[in-house]
Formats: structure tokens, sequence, C-alpha cells
């Protein structure tokens, strides 16, 4: 079944089959964005959350599902209704300097989460014992060529076949054998994990949250629901694809939890993903943990498209730019040229030797820090822009209050972590 | 309303790529937004926000991460 029909199909009365059918044809940038979501740095913090944790911290995934929703919810609704991407709107409503400062910032902190993602393919392929040198830049050119190929429902079509490989990790949790009853009781009950509240656990639920709503994710959603040319009348069905894709994301965390898990009942020591499918090889076999890496790399080849993505249509926005997947590469040069060269420049990185690599991850958080929150402001402001979306379009006042305490939030949880990051002793617990 | 039409008792589902473009609601005759005391306030708080941020950084960067 085709999330992205090509062609004009006619379906015979109205009722479940036209609303399944107009629901497939809608169907794709929220759920790609949210996959896109659970990256190599997700994979990395939910297993890692697992393996020192346990389940302990399982409760905050149905709490930051409503959080993630809200906030997506609002850009596809801006995108449908504009036409226009975040950055666009950012530009010509608040002015040519706080465009170019949120899109300087969406630019060099989308940068550096491409690194990372480019470095846990590296992670992978060591382990699984292929050369980086090689898979590295096929890596880099097949990112290249999912997206110019001119036609956005091929890349739709394409990314949405990698997002369909994710139902692996369901198999893989169910082969740790959870403890379901435990996991249950900790999915709806919150509590502390035995070790207290130490600075390490407040820095993993910083970790979990903020790899929940990324700047880029904005970004992404607003402009691909621009590309695809969502309408009006494909509001409600851009609003289930953003649940799904919410819940999606929310269950395959819990699945890298559960994995992380399975190390934690073992009191096995935990480094990072690519070891952590080494130490599962008695409960998984070989094939297992070799799905693992495949998995990280699938996380990571899908986070770098999305984040490349979202560089290319912002900046092609903000400079007026031809930015649509459904250029040709010669229609659209620039675009695809930063596409590219995002995409080339981090390989890049990835390939030099000693390349700093955790500055570059702590950078990654810093900056998530310090751009997320006046992305945040500045959508708030926009979904409540009555000269521009009318009565209709515009936040409820309840719709605000849930807004506006998710933004406090990540406000507060952002200027922790970079806090945290930029003045370790600042916080006397913390690591 | 161009998605649905009811025509010969048919509901047509049209792929919005091969769907008439809408005309949408923001328009560049909009101009910048109109910018409240309420909403000045934020945007300065923001402004504190973001530089007391980037002097940290910049503290962190001199004095060595």
């Amino acid at each position: 079944m085709s999330f992205a029909t090509t062609t004009r199909r006619a379906v015979q009365r109205g009722g479940f089959r036209r609303r399944l059918l107009h629901f497939l044809v809608v169907a794709g940038p929220g759920l790609i964005v949210m996959v896109a979501d659970n990256d190599a740095g997700a994979v990395s913090t939910y297993t890692q959350s697992g393996a020192e944790y346990g389940t302990a911290l399982l409760w905050l995934l149905p709490l930051l599902l409503p959080m993630t929703y809200f906030v997506q919810e609002m850009v596809a609704r801006l995108g449908i209704v504009t036409g226009e991407g975040l950055a666009a709107l950012i530009h010509h409503r608040f002015g040519a300097w706080w465009g170019r400062f949120t899109l300087a910032d969406l630019l060099v902190v989308n940068f550096l989460t491409l690194v990372t993602e480019f470095a846990a393919v590296a992670m992978a392929a060591r382990q699984l014992g292929l050369p980086q040198g090689v898979v590295i830049p096929l890596s880099a050119i097949g990112l290249i060529l999912l997206v110019g190929t001119g036609s956005y429902r091929r890349w739709e079509r394409l990314t949405l076949g990698l997002c369909g490989l994710n139902i692996a990790w369901f198999v893989l949790a169910a082969l740790v054998h959870p403890h379901w009853d435990s996991a249950l009781a900790d999915s709806v009950r919150p509590r502390l994990p035995a070790s207290g509240l130490t600075g390490n656990l407040m820095f993993m639920v910083i970790a979990i949250v903020g790899t929940t709503i990324a700047p880029w994710q904005l970004f992404f959603q607003q402009s691909c629901v621009a590309d695809k040319r969502l309408r009006f009348a494909d509001l409600k069905a851009a609003r289930i694809d953003t649940v799904i894709g919410a819940i999606a994301v929310i269950a395959i965390a819990a699945c890298m939890m559960f994995l992380g898990d399975a190390l934690h009942r073992g009191a096995l020591p935990y480094q990072d993903p690519a070891q952590m499918a080494a130490a599962l090889v008695p409960d998984l076999g070989h094939a297992g943990a070799a799905l693992i890496l495949l998995l990280l790399c699938n996380a990571a080849l899908l986070g770098a498209t999305a984040v490349s993505l979202s560089s290319a249509w912002a900046w092609g926005e903000v400079m007026g730019w031809r930015n649509t997947l459904q250029a040709k590469v010669s229609e659209a040069p620039q675009f695809y040229a930063l596409y590219a060269l995002c995409v080339a420049a981090a390989a890049g990185v990835v390939l030099i030797p000693h390349a700093p690599l955790q500055v570059i991850v702590l950078a990654v958080q810093v900056l998530s820090g310090v751009v997320l929150p006046p992305v945040l402001v500045f959508l708030h402001l926009l979904v409540n822009d009555r000269e521009m979306l009318g009565e209709r379009f515009a936040n409820r006042p309840w719709n605000n209050w849930v807004n506006l305490a998710v933004i406090a939030i990540l406000f507060a949880l952002s200027a922790v972590l970079a806090a945290q990051v930029l003045v370790p002793g600042f916080f006397p617990s913390a690591v | 309303m161009s998605e649905t039409t009811l025509r010969d008792g048919l509901f047509p589902v049209i792929h919005p790529l091969d769907d008439v473009r809408e005309e949408k609601l923001y328009r560049p005759e909009l101009g910048r937004m109109r910018i409240t005391r309420g909403m000045r306030v934020v945007l300065t708080l923001l402004q504190g926000y973001l530089a007391s941020m980037l002097l940290l950084l910049a503290w962190r960067v001199l004095t060595g991460m």
C-alpha cells in the first residue's frame, strides 16, 4: 500500500474508503518527521536510558507524545494555510534580522547534527567490519541521490520505505523479553530510579526530552507540507498523519529502551549502541546484533536526509531560491547544491582522523538549547497572527495554554541543558 | 474546496501535487507583523536570553571547553 498515490484516483461514494484514500494521499510529512526524529542521537539516548535505569524512565514517553504532537501540529497547520515554510514566515513577518539569525543558527546546529549522524554510521560500519572509508562516501552519495530524483513523490515513497524498516525495532524488543508487567507500570506511574535524583538522571531526562523536539523538525515539517502543497481540506488528515507519527516515534523509543533494559537486567556495561549490539549477541544472536547496527545506520540516514532537507528548504525560502523536490536538479541548482554540500561536508568531517566528535556532540546540545526557544516563541506568535491566519486557523485560547506550557517546559529544559554543558560546575550534582 | 467535489456520484481523491494550486492566507503585502507591547517584551526577553547564552558560550570557549 503506497502512502503517496501518483495518479488521480476516484472512489465511488463517500465514507470510509474515500477518507482512507484521502488520508493515504496526504500522509507522509508527519510520519517522516517523527520517525526521522528517532535518529542516531535518539537511538543512543534511549538505549542508554534503558541500560542505566531500566524501564524506570518509561513514563516520560507518554508525556512526550502530546507535547511533540502539539508542537508539530502547529507547523503543519501553518504550512497548510500559508503555503510557506517556517523560515520564510519568520523572515517575512519579523524582519530580516530575526530571519537571518534564526536561519544561521539552524544551519550551524543542523550541520553539527549531521556530523553526529555520519559518526553513527561510521560506528556501525566499524562494528560490522566494513571499511568506513567506503561506507561513509556511499552513504553520502545515496543521500544525495535520494532527493535528486526531481519528484517529491518518489522521495516520499523511498523515505517512507526507510521509515517502515523501523518495525524491526519491535521484533528486537520482543526478542529480549522485557518484563511487561513492570514496563506497563513504569509507563503510567512516574518514579525515580533506585539511584535517586542524581545529576546523571537529570541529564538523561533532559536528553530524552531534547531529542524528542529538535529545531530542525519544526522547519522540516512545515516546509515539507508546503512543498507537497497540502490544501486546507487536508488539514484533518495531516493532523492524523502527525498523531500516527507521534505514536510511532514514542513506541519505537520504548523498544529502544527495552533493548537497553536487557543490558540493565544482565548488569552489563553500556558504552554506545554498537557495543550494546555486541553485548546482546547471547539474546539476539549475531543476526539480531547486526540488525541493531543496520537499524542504527537507517536511523542516522533518515535523520541525515531530514536534517539536510530542512536546511536546504529554509535557506531557499529566505534567499528566494526555487526550493522544491518537484524540481529537477537543473531547475533548482542552489537548493540541491546546498543539500549536497551539507551532506558531503558532514561526511568529510567524520572521515578526518581524530575529528573532535565528542566536542561536536556537546555543541549540538548547546546550540539546540540556544536555537529551540526562539523558534518556539516565533512559532507561537505566528500561530496567533490573526491578521494572517484569521480566526479560523489561529490558535484557540486552550490551544495557547497547552502550547505555552510546552514552550515553558522546553525553554527551561533547553536553558538548563545548555548551562549544564557550558558550565558543568553550575549544577553541583551534574556530570 | 478543491479536494473533494461531488460529481456523477463520485468523490475524486486528488493528490495535492496534481490539484489546482490554492490561494493561501499568506500574502507578501502583509509585510511585517504589527508588534504589540507584549510581543516587544517577549522579543526583548528573547534577545536577553540569546545574548546571555552566547556570552556563556564565548566564556566557555575562551576558558577551554
